[in-house]
């Protein structure tokens, strides 16, 4: 029985007259899963917001429960039993788990007080009837992502959502914490809750879902039963063509050793746990070393050392023999490292400068005439990058806020992989990214590889680390508790174990 | 300003910059009358530069060295150095028998001579359209001026992109404080015949920053900003003369529209 039906539904943003939704239908059915997936900027989250009622379309119209609804903000939008989890968390990082889910609606001591143990209570409570584990009492900020993603769900259930939206609910989320997530889900529907789910991978589409969406520049292109389609089926659907799912890679050619860190270690004053702990590694010549972890065990920190933006506290870091721990970003860039940080918006790129001026950041020295920029050299550089990397832009001088993710990530990359350096650093090289950008990623990375670069990925996509690398190292706590030789067949739920400290390898001593 | 603000690093100091530039110049002229004009003159604008820019220095030190916040460093730095300047125009550096705190007159060739006859637009006017140039240039066009922009729009991709923090807080601190004490100079030079008076800047360094947010830290808009700007002071002290206004009815006009032009602003940068 349908539950949801939108009709018909345009959405245009403006300034830049974008057409996020040309005029879609979708159908929810009742105790369902649904899977919508497609390309980035295809107008997913767009569709979802606008059920949610945290964007008003141009026209259109829904029912629910086959009676024609206006929802006007998230607020009626709870009211009429619809929850949304959004892909950033809308969860206040210093209150607890408690605090967060009742927020809004708390329970009350004679009218007026907040009552805690009540809502210890109630959170524990639902968390049962939903066999959702979660402590009242922990604190937002301490929690992995898994577990806060827990608290959205259980925030939305509380407040009496029948009919469930995730937006790209697994994209944060290691290898046990997305089959529990799925469990979770099926547990839902089969209570007769209505799940509809945002997400880039086809593998989960096929083991939760039983309806899926497929959605292509705004339109609605098919909707099938999840049985009666392939996975191939679905990704031509979204890309018109079928994509490669496995990357061919070369054997390697074990050349020189270019990267060496040696007992690296970061204390951080008063805290007991290390931020990195004895790591110690090494990156030949054209090889691709992974590190696989959940986020936050240190992976992000060591990679700020790598680059000069941490000091550590003691240990090496050195390439091709010349020691570069301790110096700053300029002069570790000078030694042919380069980086291509997670963080494309914060760290990455300046939204509010023009494309030219991202791009000839780490390379004002190239362009400098004594005191001036070369700026028309500067400006025929990027044109030529954005052409060869194919970035959509329509010239150089226009703001990197206004690129899309996947073309930001191109810009940066463009930066990055100029040169040809020694050894590169990528940071969840895909995140966010479209099928067919991350083949154009993937392809990148791999001519770097073959041109005997160097090169550390580290990502929260396992299935990426996986068939890119050469070598997986392991971050748990601070330490690279394992490193596999990825030649073997090597199966992602054993370094699942090791990312949740389920395993060490190592014992410590 | 603006290069201080571009970069995000923030100027308080513009007032006590002003101030001690106009008075240290006047005090160098004061020792070097027998110079030849030109020189003499050039190197009292060099003088309020340096003081401007050494006052500039210091918060940006204290930043650098243990991030101390520079916005309440530089204000403070302002606060000490007005009256300690006052108390050398009172005492010291007193011109005898005048009836106002002031320095003495400076050899008279080093006056700005006038553009118009009749009111105060002199030389230093043309020395400021030069500067907004120059400043212009600097921002726009130069490798380090490039830097401190790309520190301002974002301190992490600079740091990230190897552009060094010490490097574009000291500029922007020296610049925008060097470039504060040359306007307290040339107000000293010009509209006040070549001496110092005791209050003659003040405020003039609150104006800059108000005017360096109306201009949106651009260097051209600086202009037409600083014209509006001084239009609306000037027009409140007239309506003060000539009708019975009181002069706080137009400081609050002023503070109003100031208040408007610049939360529009900040709105601005909080939807983007
Ligand atoms: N707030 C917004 N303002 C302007 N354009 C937007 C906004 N949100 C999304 N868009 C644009 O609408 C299109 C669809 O975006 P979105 O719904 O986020 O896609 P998806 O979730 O499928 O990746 C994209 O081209 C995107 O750039
Ligand atoms: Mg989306």
């Amino acid at each position: 029985m349908s539950i949801i039906l939108m009709e018909g539904i345009v959405k245009t943003y403006q300034p830049n007259n974008v057409l996020a939704n040309a005029g879609i239908d979708l159908e929810l059915e009742e105790g369902k899963i649904h899977a919508i997936v497609g390309e980035n900027g295809a107008g997913k989250t767009t569709l979802m917001k606008i059920l949610y009622g945290e964007e008003q379309p141009d026209s259109g119209r829904i029912f629910i429960d086959n009676e024609k609804v206006n929802i006007p903000s998230p607020l009626v939008a709870n009211r009429l039993g619809l929850g949304m989890v959004h892909q950033e968390f809308q969860l206040f990082p210093s209150l607890t788990t408690a605090q967060n889910i009742v927020l809004g609606a708390e329970p009350r001591k004679g009218g007026l007080f907040y009552d805690n143990k009540k809502a210890d209570e109630i959170i524990k409570d639902i968390s049962v009837k939903y066999s959702l584990q979660i402590e009242p009492k922990a604190i937002i900020n301490r929690m992995t992502v898994g577990q806060k993603q827990r608290v959205e769900i259980l925030k939305m259930l509380y407040r009496g959502a029948r009919i469930l939206i995730l937006d790209e609910p697994t994209s944060v989320l290691v290898e046990q914490e997305i089959e529990a997530l799925f469990k979770t889900l099926k547990k839902l529907a089969d209570s007769g809750h209505t799940i509809v789910f945002i997400t880039h991978k086809l593998g989960e589409v096929k083991t939760v879902s039983d309806i899926v969406f497929i959605m292509k520049s705004g339109r609605m292109v098919a909707c099938r039963d999840t049985e009666s389609v392939t996975k191939e089926d679905i990704c031509s659907l979204m890309v018109g063509r079928r994509s490669e799912f496995f990357i061919s890679k070369s054997p390697i050619q074990p050349g020189k050793v270019v990267l060496t860190v040696n007992n690296l270690r970061i204390l951080e004053k008063g805290v007991k746990q290390p931020v990195l702990d004895a790591v110690t590694f090494q990156i030949r010549k054209g090889e691709i070393f992974g590190i696989a972890g959940v986020a936050g065990n240190g992976q992000a920190d060591l990679v700020e050392a790598l680059f000069g933006l941490r000091k550590i506290s003691s240990g090496e870091i050195s390439i091709s023999g010349k020691i570069i721990s301790g110096n700053n970003p300029k002069s570790i860039r000078a030694c042919g490292v380069a980086y291509v940080p997670a963080e494309r918006t914060a760290r990455g790129s300046a939204g509010q400068a023009c494309l030219w001026e991202n791009i000839v950041v780490s390379n004002t020295a190239r362009f400098k005439k004594r005191l001036f920029l070369d700026i028309p050299a500067i400006k025929l550089f990027c044109d030529d990058k954005v052409r060869s990397y194919a970035i959509k832009a329509e010239n150089t001088s226009m703001k990197a806020n206004t690129l899309s993710g996947g073309n930001l990530q191109k810009l940066v990359l463009s930066r990055e992989f100029d040169g040809y350096p020694e050894f590169l650093i990528i940071e969840e090289p895909t995140r966010g990214l479209d099928v067919k950008s991350a083949d154009f990623v993937y392809d990148r990375i791999l001519d770097m590889r073959e041109s005997g670069c160097a090169i550390l990925i580290i990502s929260s996509d396992l299935n990426e680390i996986i068939s890119l690398s050469d070598f997986i190292g392991v971050m748990y706590r601070g330490e690279i508790t394992i490193i596999f030789d990825n030649d073997q067949e090597l199966s992602s739920y054993e370094i699942g174990e090791y990312m949740m400290g389920v395993r060490t390898g190592k014992v410590k001593n | 300003m603006s290069i201080s603000f571009q970069t995000k690093v923030w100027n308080l100091a513009g007032e006590g910059q002003v101030y001690l530039g106009a008075f240290m110049g006047i005090v160098l002229g004061l020792q070097i009358p027998n110079w030849p004009p030109v020189i003499a003159v050039i190197a009292i604008l060099v003088m309020g530069f340096i003081v401007g820019s050494v006052l500039g220095l210091l918060p940006a030190a204290l930043r650098l060295r243990w991030g101390v916040n520079e916005l309440i460093t530089s204000y403070m730095a302002s606060l000490i150095i007005l009256p300690v300047v006052n108390y050398f125009l009172a005492g010291p550096m007193k011109m005898p028998g005048a009836g106002i705190n002031t320095t003495g007159y400076v050899n008279k060739a080093f006056v700005f001579p006038k553009i118009l006859p009749s009111c105060d637009l002199h030389l230093g006017f043309a020395l400021a359209l030069v500067l907004v140039l120059m400043t212009y240039y600097f921002l726009y066009r130069t490798a380090t001026g490039y830097s401190l922009r790309i520190y301002g729009f974002n301190e992490e991709f600079a740091r990230y992109g190897g552009i060094g923090e010490a490097k574009c807080v000291l500029v922007a601190m020296i610049a925008s404080g060097g470039l504060c004490g040359l306007a307290g100079i040339t107000s000293s030079l010009g509209v006040f015949h070549g001496r110092m008076v005791e209050f003659s800047t003040y405020s003039m360094g609150w104006n800059g920053i108000a005017v360096a947010l109306i201009a949106r830290n651009n260097p051209f808009g600086v202009i037409p900003a600083a014209f509006l700007f001084a239009y609306i002071l000037t027009g409140a002290n007239l309506s003060g003369l000539l009708a019975d206004i009181p002069p706080e009815v137009a400081q609050v006009v002023s503070a109003v529209i100031y208040y408007l032009i610049t939360a529009q602003a900040l709105w601005r940068i909080k939807l983007s």
